[in-house]
């Protein structure tokens, strides 16, 4: 259990996906502002992200790679994000139409990130699961608190050509940057 | 020609991937700690871009409107996977180098959003002439990020085998090597892009105010 927690905890914060690997930041700058609505986009991607993840990982090691069929990970696995775009998408708990797809998608990019990297660095089954849950966690951490920053982004003394997603990516860099003081 | 240069500069200064939409923000900061590695994946990107435009536009026009994301992705992944063996085959190195980040373009909205939104509507010579316009707009600003990156972090520019020194190593740390750098580095860019696109639509606005004033 303890090298379970060991192995999961640095995908919270200092080795946060969205902030080391660079996994679905479309979601991060794109999402909504308003914190209730955030709120729910969070839990929702928190459990996106872990279900494809686990889902994805299982699929290949257990269905996949045992038939030989490795090269169709892709393949399957964008089949899997479809379905949870049909599944979600059209529930609208997540924004409105076309954009919710969007973030949808971004959240499945990720998704696909952190599957493929626990199959490179070959994890068991129960690794998996313990990594994806706290990669998903800081992921929707990461997401309320962003949305909550680029509120106050909005009305402070920005110069033009760097208002909307420039000064957010500075900001994230700046969050990357003092999280990486953790490792 | 004419038409070209206004094509490519319509899609560079309003629709620009890297510096305008953002769209593909995960292979573009993953895959631009150096020159040669910025280059493949903008090379990659610009050959899976085109042929899969191409694809959804020949497949896509007649499929119903519920399913037409999960075809277009379905391609994409296939085109994507075909891609990434081809890499494989062709340059080992660099392809261990970039590794999660050449298949996760399947999944990246740039791809989906250029097929649902234009290609699944048009002819495929339309869609193939959108796909490589995009694609070589990744890949000049992808080639400019990974310049300033490996420039500023290393203080030399390796270009396939042969490599540039301009200042010595110990005058910057090697912080734009490192994942927050790409933050900023990219925060930079962008913020030096809008202003030259400012100048621009300045300029243009300045033209027409002219030309009305002639009549």
């Amino acid at each position: 259990m303890k090298e379970l927690l060991v192995l999961g905890l640095p995908a919270l914060l200092a080795q946060n996906m969205a902030m080391t690997h660079f996994f679905g930041l479309y979601p991060l700058f794109n999402g909504s502002r308003n914190t209730k609505e955030v709120g729910k986009l969070s839990l929702g991607s928190l459990g996106v992200v872990f279900l494809a993840t686990v889902l994805g990982y299982s699929l290949y090691h257990f269905v996949l790679f045992p038939l030989n069929l490795a090269y169709l990970h892709l393949l399957v696995f964008s089949w899997l994000a479809s379905s949870l775009l049909v599944l979600f998408g059209s529930s609208k708990s997540q924004g409105q139409g076309i954009r919710a797809y969007f973030l949808l998608l971004g959240t499945n990019t990720a998704a696909l990130g952190v599957a493929l990297l626990g199959i490179n660095r070959e994890y068991s089954f129960a690794q998996m699961l313990s990594y994806s849950f706290f990669a998903a966690l800081g992921y929707a951490l990461l997401l309320y608190i962003l949305a909550y920053l680029r509120e106050q982004l909005e009305e402070a003394p920005v110069p033009r050509g760097l208002r909307g997603i420039p000064v957010g990516l500075f900001v994230l860099g700046i969050m990357a940057m003092a999280l990486q003081g953790l490792v | 020609m004419k038409e070209l240069k206004e094509m490519m500069g319509r899609s560079f200064y309003d629709e620009s991937p890297v510096f305008v939409t953002f769209l593909a923000l995960c292979p573009l900061l993953g895959a631009s700690m150096s020159f040669n590695k910025a280059l493949g994946m903008g090379f990659f990107v610009l050959f899976v871009l085109s042929i899969s435009n191409v694809l959804i536009s020949l497949f896509c026009q007649k499929v119903p409107e519920a399913v037409k994301i999960p075809v277009s992705l379905s391609i994409i992944a296939m085109v994507v996977t075909l891609g990434d063996m081809a890499f494989e085959l062709l340059n080992p190195d660099m392809h261990f180098e970039l590794d999660p980040y050449i298949p996760l373009v399947a999944l990246s909205c740039l791809l989906l959003i250029r097929g649902k939104d234009f290609a699944s509507q048009s002819p495929p010579a339309a869609a193939f002439q959108d796909g490589v316009t995009l694609g070589v707009t990744f890949l000049v600003g992808i080639g400019a990020l990974g310049l300033v990156r490996e420039l500023l972090s290393t203080g030399t520019i390796v270009l396939l085998s042969s490599s540039f020194t301009f200042f010595p190593r110990e005058l910057f740390p090697e912080f734009f090597g490192t994942p927050p750098g790409a933050f900023v580095a990219l925060g930079l860019l962008a913020w030096g892009f809008s202003e030259l696109k400012n100048r621009r639509e300045e300029r243009i606005a300045a033209e027409k105010e002219a030309g009305e004033a002639k009549k």
